[in-house]
């Protein structure tokens, strides 16, 4: 695998953007929409979570065990296992964040609903405000 | 100018993607792409996987239209087919079997059936060391049987591993026919295609096989094969132009055998597991059957591998049915004479004078007899047909070389059971079978010591090497008797020089040459009788002066009373040929310049002599000469064989001795006193060439 040439490390104070992964049409414009800066960075980080080993083409080692393990019976081992496999991944393929804290919990809905709460709270590199960023794991 | 995604050719998933990249990095839209979480990222890796696929496909796909890199085999072969390339299909192991029945005498008790019948099919079961295998007779097989004793004999039944099945076809003209032989085992050189009007019918033709289009008419029955998907066979007819066109409602019947190749070569021990009947249509009780192998099954082979016919149908297309090259001379000459056990083609300019606009084809037969004026007459004018203009092909004997070994293996005897002579009897048909086998491709070729050894110390694993001392051999054989003659053998190696090797060519008394390198077997000579070697002997009478004597003509009860003198002929270590009888157990030298030796070309010319008879009344003299090294190159046109081998085991465990691979010292005879050059022992039999006795 070649090296990657990441030009956000030289160039930190650019800014970023990148497609929505909804794919839905901005209404003014017509095209499909974008996101930037701190939403990007957000979209990535859910992304990289979200997405298994091997959904990448040629590219393994890219992804995360959340998803596999979303099929294991919900303790607090599991609440231990995910937190840190989040916090790896995030540390592991996305350079423009610091993890701050990741907080796994199940909602008191859960039973019915058999989801899990995943809230990251992250520091943009170059930046001293934490981010935050919550979202529902779900079996699909 | 915006840069534009330029390695769009390239095999590697990550070059794609960067060059993607890269051109995301000249436009202002999107920044992330460079970050593996963002949406960017995931778009380029469908992209550059989307590309990477195409190309790689389109790499395939264009790899497998090309011979030389072509990796399927349904795409070789169909590539070879343009080449008219037919790869090789798998060969049936065949054996040969000799069957011996007792028959009852018919109703009344008087006489016997006329005949026994075999059917064809899957009558024999044999195994090898691996597994059981059926073999087939391809047709019915009748004998007569002997009105005295009652037995029927069939000698030399020809059986081929496999299960013998047919298929038919009707030619249907409303529709487009392919004629699939429907399995993938099948040996298609024992393939029978015949033909009937209608399915009813009995009237049967039986259609051969073409690999030419040359000589086909319109109503020629011929088919041609093709090897289509999945290792089938396609049977082909003709069009009404190259070959007889079907017509609508014929019938076609494919016979053929499904083998299993190689894996059932090695089998011994045959079995009779079908019927055979009498002429009364009794059946025979398998009792009264005796049966024995005569070949075990050998010749199974592999169907050629898809490297093989990558390699072989460029070269085959390049024969084109043309004669340009010796060996395209000889391919077809083994074609056109398939009798031929081994075919040789040389041109004229590499004989001695060169001959130019000739080519020189030496054929010898499987017999080992050479060929008649007609038979050469008819290869030559069929090969005329293919040869250039101005070029003349010569149909020629080949001269042949006789090369005796005299090998010394050492075995541990502590490692094997066999006694040192059974352990020779198994080198001695090792030898055999190497002599033999070998006999393709020997012409132009080199007999090699060490491969000859590693075959002897592959007989046995007690044995830990062995030496071998090899002689060449020719007939002195254009001579009649009572005539005189002179003749010279081209041994087209040079001869051991015993000037060499301890002697000096002025052969004074202080150094003289220690041996003989040429030496004939025993013949009477006209005029040299007993009473001349006798005066010889005394010193009486010089014998350069010496007139033969009253005629005699020996062995036929003749008037006179003078007895013929057996004489041999050797060389004196200087080049020349001595005459030489013994007396009273002392040689003498009854005519010092009967002929030359050079031992550096190696050409031995006898005579002027006139023989009167031989050892065994042909006329053949035997000569053999020692060879100056291990290695005996054979030059065109000459067909080398193995004659008479010995062989003397030394179990080095009570023997610890070593041979030397040169020592013509190495006497079985005794020395003749008073000689200064010491005689290895003469040949004692003419040179034949080994019959081979098989089935096939």
């Amino acid at each position: 695998m070649p090296a990657y040439r990441f030009r956000s490390e030289k160039f930190f104070s650019r800014t970023f953007k990148d497609f929505a992964v909804s794919f839905k049409a901005n209404p003014n414009t017509k095209d499909f929409s974008t996101v930037t800066n701190d939403n990007a960075i957000k979209q990535s980080v859910r992304n990289l979570v979200l997405t298994n080993f091997g959904e990448r083409p040629f590219q393994n080692e890219i992804g995360s065990r959340v998803t596999q393990m979303l099929f294991e019976p919900f303790d607090v081992f599991l609440q231990e296992d995910l937190r840190d496999e989040i916090k790896n991944t995030i540390e592991r393929l996305e350079p423009r964040v610091e993890t701050v804290s990741v907080v796994v919990s199940a909602p008191e809905s859960s039973s019915i609903t058999n989801d899990i709460d995943v809230a990251v709270q992250y520091k943009i590199v170059g930046q001293a405000q934490v981010q935050n960023i919550e979202f529902l794991l779900e079996r699909t | 100018m915006p840069a534009i995604p330029s390695e769009l050719t390239s095999l590697d998933f990550f070059e794609i993607k960067e060059s993607i990249k890269s051109y995301l990095r000249t436009r202002a839209e999107f920044s992330d792409y460079d970050f593996e979480g963002s949406s960017a990222s995931y778009l380029i890796d469908t992209l550059a996987y989307n590309t990477y696929y195409t190309s790689f496909n389109a790499n395939m796909a264009m790899n497998e239209a090309f011979l030389e890199s072509a990796t399927v085999r349904d795409n070789i072969v169909r590539i070879a087919k343009q080449l008219n390339y037919t790869p090789k299909s798998i060969k049936a192991a065949r054996g040969c079997v000799q069957m011996v029945i007792q028959c009852a005498t018919l109703p009344g008790g008087q006489t016997y059936p006329d005949t026994v019948t075999i059917k064809k099919g899957d009558v024999f079961i044999s195994r090898n060391n691996t597994d059981t295998y059926p073999f087939c007779l391809l047709k019915d097989t009748q004998t007569s049987v002997d009105q005295n004793t009652g037995l029927a004999t069939f000698s030399k039944m020809i059986v081929y591993q496999g299960n013998l099945l047919s298929y038919h076809y009707t030619v249907d003209d409303t529709q487009k026919q392919d004629f699939v032989i429907p399995a993938e085992n099948v040996d298609t050189e024992i393939l029978t295609v015949s033909v009937k009007p209608t399915e009813q019918s009995v009237e049967v033709d039986e259609y051969s096989l073409s690999t030419n289009v040359v000589d086909l008419t319109s109503t020629s029955r011929n088919y041609f094969l093709e090897e289509t998907e999945d290792l089938r066979y396609k049977v082909i007819f003709g069009d009404g132009v190259l070959g007889r066109k079907l017509i609508d409602n014929e019938f076609i019947i494919l016979k053929y055998v499904v083998t299993s190749g190689d894996a059932a070569n090695g089998c011994t021990k045959f079995s009779f597991i079908g019927q055979a009947t009498d002429s009364s249509d009794r059946p025979i009780s398998p009792s009264s059957m005796s049966l024995g192998t005569i070949d075990s099954s050998e010749d199974g082979a592999e169907r050629e591998s898809a490297l093989s016919v990558k390699f072989r149908a460029p070269r085959s297309f390049s024969t084109q049915n043309r004669a340009v090259t010796e060996d395209d001379y000889a391919y077809i000459v083994s074609d056109l004479y398939p009798q031929a056990a081994a075919v040789t083609a040389y041109g004229g300019e590499k004989l001695n004078p060169p001959i130019y606009g000739k080519v020189y084809i030496a054929v010898r037969s499987k017999s080992g007899v050479n060929l008649n004026t007609t038979t050469k007459t008819r290869i030559k004018n069929q090969l005329l047909k293919y040869s250039m203009a101005s070029i003349e092909p010569v149909i020629v004997d080949p001269r042949i070389f006789y090369v005796v070994p005299k090998v010394y293996p050492f075995f541990n005897g502590n490692e094997t059971s066999r006694s040192a002579n059974e352990l020779g009897t198994e080198i001695l048909k090792s030898i055999d079978k190497f002599n033999t086998q070998n006999r393709d491709g020997r012409f132009g070729d080199r007999i090699e010591a060490s491969k000859f050894n590693s075959m002897v110390d592959a007989s046995d694993d007690a044995i830990s090497g062995s030496t071998t001392q090899f002689t060449m051999g020719q007939n002195l054989d254009q001579f009649t008797f009572g005539n005189i003659f002179t003749q010279c053998l081209d041994f087209g190696n040079p001869i051991t020089n015993p000037s060499d090797t301890g002697g000096n060519s002025a052969g004074d008394s202080t150094c003289p040459p220690k041996f003989s390198s040429m030496k004939s077997g025993k013949f009477y000579a006209t005029g040299y009788t007993e009473n001349l070697a006798d005066l010889v002997a005394s010193g009486e009478t010089a014998y350069e002066t010496a007139t033969p004597a009253d005629e005699v003509i020996y062995s036929s009860g003749t008037r006179t009373t003078e007895v013929l003198v057996p004489v041999n002929i050797r060389d004196d270590g200087k080049g020349n040929l001595l005459l030489v009888a013994t007396r009273n157990e002392k040689e003498v030298v009854l005519n010092a310049s009967i002929g030359t030796i050079d031992y550096g070309q190696g050409i031995v010319c006898v005579g002027p002599l006139n023989v009167a008879d031989t050892g065994d009344g042909t006329t053949r003299i035997p000569v053999v000469v020692h060879p100056t090294t291990d290695s005996i190159i054979i030059p065109p046109g000459v067909d080398p064989t193995i004659f008479n081998p010995e062989v003397y085991p030394i179990d080095f465990v009570t023997n610890p001795t070593t041979v030397s691979n040169f020592d013509p010292n190495n006497f079985s005879g005794w020395s003749y006193g008073g000689t200064p050059i010491n005689i290895i022992e003469y040949p004692v039999d003419a040179f034949t060439y080994p019959e081979v006795t098989t089935c096939f």
